[in-house]
């Protein structure tokens, strides 16, 4: 049988960088194909490729084994490529019904028939289980649910090939479920999809095949039935990932942070929790939960009532790292220096050297790479992004950090020495709250799980059960 | 409350339309020469030219294209107009003047787009060119008359008792909100203005889109330039000098965002009659001309933020309910 | 477009420590380029026109940029700190008006400037304040800001010319100092204190923080706006100083006359380096930038182009320049 796409050698070059160095990639009708690699692999840069978006500088694109070439996404699309991308592609200032069918409006006569936009959006909508009025502002949607109408958006219509880049990163396990069944429809009607992700759990719910990229080539192309866990990880990585999380921590000193019926409008309503030094301590919450906000809550980023108290300083390390945590044009130096400005010289004075000197400190202590206060920080890799902003709280001398999300986004080796980073921190006196909805990482790190819905912490987990069975029971309960 | 009165009531235009409504009532109460007819056609006609370079605007800005060369593109089309009707004759002029008009939203939308230079200074840096090529072809300060001809009948005569400034005010309007409003490439320039990336992705030509939406904002502004030639009866160079901040003034009044990705025509058409129904009801009053300018760029500030205030669903409606609420609370807490 | 870098890519590294790096750093910048560009510029002026190459003919030059040049200068801070202050024109004329009618008044120079500069900073102040809080976009409130003041101006003058004849007063703007023209000194003087203040201050700093990303700096505890607030009071006290050379050069304050630089000290800005959207910018560049304005004008003026073509092409090589920027950027 002919696969529905082929692209054969494909190489991609950006200034300084190969991204794609003859990579192979097949897609057959009906299929789930999942593509596996770390941040830099090149998956999303194929990804790109297959939706127009970049034009490789050589190799070949084959849909139905004809050779084909697409300048633009225009061209992917008529071709039949959907693409659900990480980044929502959507116009927040458009209705959700516009954007579900942006680019292929139904019209009658020239004009746009509303009517019919409403309709048909609706239904999409109820496809992917979402329950808003198509007339709704899409702005005004929150992250998860934007996620969805980006995957109604991608079944609007026709389309023979469905990319779906990291579709699940911001959606609940139920959420994450319906997409399943979705995906397991289309691939019914022998729609071909390219399943891009992070979590390499949740592939045998939806995966067929598997392709796993690393520094720009291919690694491996299996059944995942003929494929481990362990063993995906691995060739991701590259090398053996003993234990991606630290063990053997100290005995737990004096409580750092109390928390007492902490309250917050739309966020949060009477939140209590103790760390203790050398502790780590979860809020764990599916997405839309507010267990990811409760830190900035703490910090005192949201108007708030209750009790903080706090042994020593706070730093707070933002979920998201692009809006809120880097200084995305100043240097490493500048971003780990931010919080400490005032340290760098008597009133008023900062002298840069001073900031050059703390800013090599902390890269030392984080083995950031690359080692040079003045590399431009946006170009370093998300991990090492992460450390810089760690880094700045560490310089400020932050006796507990408030960590969101700290690992979404970046891939499997960072996120390994993440981990590792926050073991030494707690190892050295320091606590760590750390508010995440990855399970896997809530239920490796932790001492004690508090376990949040809707804005509530509902349970709290220690010792023995923090296993993910439990977790996740009581999160869904 | 229905869901047609409830969207009415959130929607920006409607606090326009009452404060237009109030700003009537006013004056016409303390100057019984303010409601007269002659009085409000001659408003409506002065609202008129600016209105069209008005409608071009917000169509550029549903595409986040800033246009700040629109005074130069009426000046400069304007004096074209004048120099080829003394020349060549009225019709060719017009023709002629569009077509400068259309040169310039080529030049700017191909400096923006192609080029990637931040609007907001290409369009400040064109705008000084093209008023200094409108004195150049003017010769003067003192412009070129314009003879009777087409181009005074298009700013100074009536069709069935309306000014043809007007009609074609009316008939650009209609057909800017058509566009905007319903047809698929006004979506599109909406797309692209709200979200560049996400329009690409979905197939939408990004910098054809904005070059469409230069077109159309240096299009209109040739337009009014040649409105306001007939009106005054001459090519003046130094035509609508300053005027681009009462246009984009009154567009973003009317509830438009300069950020794109929201546009409304009825607002841009509610805002410049505002503004012009303010400047004229200030004249008759006797107040100084300047107030005008004053009162405009406070307008501007209050405008913008009652949109922010919207956007985070602070309307009339939520106001009205949250004083409900209150009101109620004790009773509700009574034995 | 996004590329996936396997390895970050640094700057390379220069050898040395702290003040080599700087300099290190100095010479791989755009603004080099802009230097090499602006001597291109000078060598084409120098061979075209005889009196190019003089010493009087470059203190011309400053003499007529000092004023569009120094309202640049805070401009230029404003900028960083990721506020577009389009209202200094109007406080040039409001700071300049205020200034002849104290001269007029018989006050006497030092209390003109002292006045104009006190309602420089304040308008400065108004237009911080609005920004933080209405918490609306810079770029719009002084879009506002710049009608109401502009109108104000015009108002209070009824349009008509304030005349400022004073002697010590005309000679903050027709006067040298140590054989310079005291605006070209002035603008020197306030380049320097800016620069110093944005590369050796924790305020600077948090200007530059603010700019670049106003969100994390807020959770870093930098109170983001009124760290703008205070750029733009910076921005109203150099449009005031800039006010003041006008309408001491002159002799006479009008409305109306600030908003004519608009264009300049914008372009001077933009060509400096200083990026639109805020977070990173120098004054050395924006210096730069003024001098490309002012040799292109001064160059033409040369050559007996008439001020009305200065006009068109004014427009036309500062879309030029920028493009040319955009294209080398674009290679490198």
């Amino acid at each position: 049988m002919t696969p529905l796409l082929e692209a054969v050698g494909v190489v991609k070059t950006f200034p300084g960088v190969r991204a794609l160095d003859g990579v192979d990639f097949e897609l057959r009708a009906g299929e789930v194909h999942a593509l596996l690699g770390e941040n830099g692999a090149g998956k999303s840069t194929l990804m790109r490729i297959l939706a127009g978006d970049h034009v490789p500088d050589a190799g070949e694109l084959r849909f139905d084994g004809r050779p084909v070439r697409l300048a633009s996404p225009a061209d992917a699309i008529a071709h039949g490529v959907r693409l659900v991308a990480q980044e929502r592609a959507l116009v927040p200032t458009l209705s959700v019904g516009e954007n579900v069918l942006l680019g292929r409006l139904p019209r009658r006569r020239g004009r746009v028939d509303w009517g019919a936009v409403r309709a048909q959006a609706a239904e999409l909508l109820a496809r992917v289980g979402l329950d808003v009025d198509p007339a709704t502002e899409l702005g005004l949607l929150r992250r998860d649910e934007q996620q969805l109408v980006e995957v109604a958006k991608a079944l609007s219509d026709e389309g023979r090939i469905l990319i779906l880049d990291e579709a699940t990163a911001s959606l609940s396990t139920s959420e994450s479920e319906r997409l399943f069944d979705v995906v397991r429809g289309l691939r019914a009607h022998g729609v071909g999809i390219v399943y891009i992700t992070h979590r390499v759990g949740e592939l045998a719910s939806v995966a067929d095949r598997v392709t796993v990229l690393r520094d720009g080539r291919n690694v491996l192309t299996a059944p995942l039935a003929e494929t481990s866990h362990e063993g995906l990880v691995e060739q991701m990585v590259g090398r053996r990932l003993a234990d991606l999380y630290p063990r053997a921590r100290p005995e737990p000193g004096e409580v750092r942070l109390r928390v007492d019926g902490l309250s917050a409008d739309g966020v949060c309503s009477d939140v209590s929790l103790e760390v203790r030094a050398g502790e780590i301590v979860a809020l764990f919450g599916l997405v839309g939960s507010g267990a990811t906000e409760i830190p900035y809550a703490i910090a005192g980023d949201v108007s708030a009532r209750g009790v903080v108290e706090v042994r020593g300083r706070v730093g707070l390390v933002p979920a998201d790292r692009r809006s809120e945590g880097l200084f995305p044009q100043g240097t490493v130096g500048r971003n780990i220096g931010a919080a400490t400005l005032g340290r760098y010289g008597p009133a008023g004075i900062y002298l840069r050297g001073r900031e050059t000197a703390a800013a090599r400190r902390q890269i030392a202590a984080l083995d950031l790479r690359p080692p040079r206060p003045w590399a431009p920080v946006a170009k370093l890799s998300g991990g090492n992004q992460q450390k810089a902003v760690l880094g700045r709280w560490l310089e400020r001398g932050a006796d507990v950090l408030l960590l969101s999300e700290p690992t979404r986004g970046v891939d499997v080796g960072a996120r390994a020495e993440i981990y590792r980073l926050l073991g030494d921190l707690c190892a050295g006196g320091r606590s760590v709250l750390l508010a995440s909805s990855d399970l896997d990482e809530v239920v490796g790190l932790a001492d004690r799980v508090h376990v949040v819905s809707r804005g509530r912490v509902v349970s709290v987990l220690a010792g023995d059960e923090v296993r993910h069975d439990r977790v996740l029971e009581v999160a869904t309960r | 409350m229905s869901r047609f009165a409830l969207r009415a009531a959130r929607s920006p235009e409607l606090y326009l339309l009452v404060l237009l409504a109030a700003t009537l009532v006013w004056f016409s109460a303390n100057n019984p020469f303010f409601g007269t007819s002659a009085n409000f056609t001659g408003l409506a006609a002065g609202a008129a030219v600016l209105g069209v370079a008005a409608m071009g605007v917000t169509v550029a800005l549903a595409a986040g294209a800033i246009d700040f060369s629109i005074a130069g593109t009426i000046a400069l089309s304007g004096v074209v107009a004048a120099w080829l009707d003394t020349r060549v004759g009225g019709v060719v002029a017009i023709l002629g003047a569009l077509a400068v008009a259309v040169l310039v939203g080529i030049v700017n939308g191909t400096v923006v787009t192609r080029f990637g230079i931040n609007p907001f200074i290409a369009t400040l840096a064109t705008a000084g060119t093209l008023r200094g090529l409108a004195f150049l072809v003017a010769g003067s300060s003192a412009g070129i008359v314009i003879e009777d001809g087409p181009i005074v009948t298009i700013g100074q005569h009536e069709i069935v008792g309306i000014p043809v400034p007007i009609v074609m005010f009316a008939v650009i309007a209609v057909l800017g909100w058509a566009l905007l409003a319903h047809t698929p490439a006004g979506r599109a320039l909406l797309a692209v203005g709200g979200n560049p990336e996400a329009a690409r992705l979905s197939g939408i030509g990004v910098a054809g889109a904005q070059r469409w939406a230069y077109l159309a904002s240096a299009g209109a502004a040739g337009v009014a330039g040649i409105l306001l030639a007939g009106r005054t009866g001459s090519g003046l160079p130094q035509a609508a000098a300053g005027q681009e901040l009462l246009v984009y003034s009154a567009v973003i009044l009317g509830g438009t965002s300069l950020w794109g990705g929201r546009a409304t025509v009825i607002g841009s058409v509610l805002g410049i009659l505002f503004v012009e129904t303010l400047r004229n009801g200030l004249v008759l009053e006797r107040v100084s001309p300047y107030w005008q300018t004053i009162l405009q760029g406070v307008f501007l500030v209050a405008a913008v933020w009652l949109v922010r205030q919207q956007q985070l669903g602070r309307d009339p409606v939520w106001l009205a309910q949250r004083i409900a609420r209150r009101r109620r609370s004790p009773q509700v807490e009574a034995p | 477009m996004t590329a996936e870098p396997s390895t970050p890519i640094g700057r390379p590294e220069p050898a040395g420590g702290g003040g080599l790096a700087l300099i290190g750093r100095l010479a791989a910048a755009p603004l080099a380029r802009l230097a090499a560009a602006y001597l291109l510029l000078a060598a084409v002026f120098a061979i075209a026109a005889d009196h190019f190459l003089t010493t009087d003919n470059f203190l011309n030059i400053g003499r007529a940029t000092a004023v569009f040049g120094i309202a640049a200068l805070g401009l230029t801070v404003a900028l960083i700190a990721g506020a577009l202050d389009v209202s200094f024109g109007a406080v040039m004329s409001v700071c300049g008006i205020l200034a002849a009618e104290r001269i007029a008044a018989g006050d006497g120079a030092a209390a003109a400037v002292a006045v104009a500069l006190a309602v420089g900073v304040g308008l400065g102040l108004v237009n911080g304040l609005l920004t933080a809080v209405l918490r609306l976009d810079a770029l719009i409130v002084t879009l506002g800001t710049f009608s109401i003041f502009g109108g104000w101006a015009f108002l209070h003058t009824n349009g008509a010319p304030t005349p400022a004849s004073d002697d010590a007063f005309a000679r903050i703007g027709r006067g040298e100092t140590l054989g310079i023209p005291t605006p070209v000194v002035i603008m020197i003087a306030i380049a320097l204190v800016l620069a110093v203040v944005l590369r050796w201050t924790g305020f600077g700093q948090r200007c530059y923080l603010v700019g670049d990303n106003p969100r994390a700096a807020t959770l870093v505890g930098i109170r983001a706006a009124w760290v703008r607030a205070a750029a733009l009071a910076i921005s109203g006290l150099t449009a005031a100083i800039a006010g003041v050379v006008m309408v001491a050069n002159a002799g006479v304050a009008n409305a109306g006359e600030g908003e004519r630089q608009l264009l300049n000290a914008i372009a001077a800005v933009v060509i400096g380096g200083t990026a639109l959207a805020g977070g990173s910018g120098l004054i050395v560049g924006t210096l730069l930038g003024i001098a490309v304005l002012g040799t292109i004008d001064n160059g033409l003026n040369l050559l007996g182009v008439s001020s009305t073509w200065q006009d068109v092409l004014k427009g036309v090589i500062v879309v030029f320049a920028l493009v040319l920027d955009r294209i080398r950027r674009r290679d490198a």
